[in-house]
């Protein structure tokens, strides 16, 4: 199958970009396209970090670290990162 | 800030340590083969073996890891899941433990590939089964997410066709496979 464009393509997306942007992908290796997929979930982590501070400037770092696991994977995770904290609002 | 990166070597670690066959696959595997989206948590697939759950619980906790111990257990004995949390760095993987006559699952731990990730030698899930198992997903869930990564691995993967063809009608899936391969072939001559 070649790259083209589809109904499953961003309406956003032209067809002629949407085909650049598979073509530069399929012409990675797994790895390289790994290390662009660890790269992006760490930027997004930090941007999650930097927007909670902001919010919360009181938090010390373990209470940050408490609330992001709290509001990515709930409660019962937070528990386990730490002990009793306070929940800033969201 | 959470990282995904000390959970995963960690897990990976204690399932190498009592030789526990196992592959990742979601939107991990999905990256791998192109499709670059951020993921709140790791995914990966093991089998319940005759090991005693015990032996893995224990590496898992040698490397400082949170497990609810009885969603483990269940999971590690009769089939389903559970999280493993790396409490130092917020990461978190879900385990995924498939039964030993469940054919898919045992073809996706064979057909598996090793990659590097995080600094580790890992497997990872072929595009196909990442396709199929996208499509499984899209038909419970509805999600479009779904839809539009199967649209992209195409695209960007040359898939195997007869592999594809061999499995989807025993997924229940060769409506949603004929209908990808139409859109395929349609954007082909667009």
């Amino acid at each position: 199958m070649d790259r083209r464009a589809a109904s499953g393509v961003a309406v956003d997306t032209s067809p002629e970009v949407w085909r650049k942007q598979m073509g530069a992908l399929e012409a990675m290796t797994p790895q390289r396209r790994l290390q662009l997929w660890e790269a992006l979930n760490a930027e997004l982590a930090e941007l999650e970090e930097r927007a909670l501070r902001r919010q919360h400037p009181s938090l010390d770092d373990r209470e940050v670290l408490v609330e992001l696991v709290r509001r990515r994977y709930g409660e019962a995770l937070a528990g386990a990162v730490g002990p009793a904290h306070r929940h800033a609002a969201s | 800030m959470i990282t995904l990166g000390e959970a995963f070597r960690r897990v990976v670690g204690a399932l190498d340590r009592v030789d526990a066959e196992y592959v990742v696959v979601g939107s991990t595997a999905a990256a791998a083969w192109g499709v670059v989206r951020s993921t709140r948590d790791i995914d990966l697939v093991t089998v319940v073996s005759a090991m005693s759950p015990d032996s893995l619980l224990e590496r898992l906790s040698d490397e400082e890891l949170y497990v609810p111990v009885q969603d483990a257990k269940r999971a590690l004995t009769q089939g389903g899941s559970f999280n493993v949390l790396h409490p130092g760095s917020g990461g978190k993987v879900d385990v995924f433990v498939c039964l030993p006559d469940d054919e898919f699952e045992r073809q996706r731990l064979l057909r598996r590939v090793p990659v590097e990730m995080f600094g580790v030698q890992t497997w990872v899930a072929t595009a196909e089964d990442v396709v199929l198992s996208k499509l499984r997903w899209r038909k419970e869930s509805r999600s479009e997410i779904q839809w539009r990564d199967c649209v992209e691995l195409a695209a960007i993967q040359q898939l195997d066709l007869d592999y594809l063809h061999e499995w989807a009608p025993r997924l229940g899936l060769s409506a949603d496979l004929e209908a990808l391969l139409h859109e395929s072939e349609a954007g082909d001559t667009a």
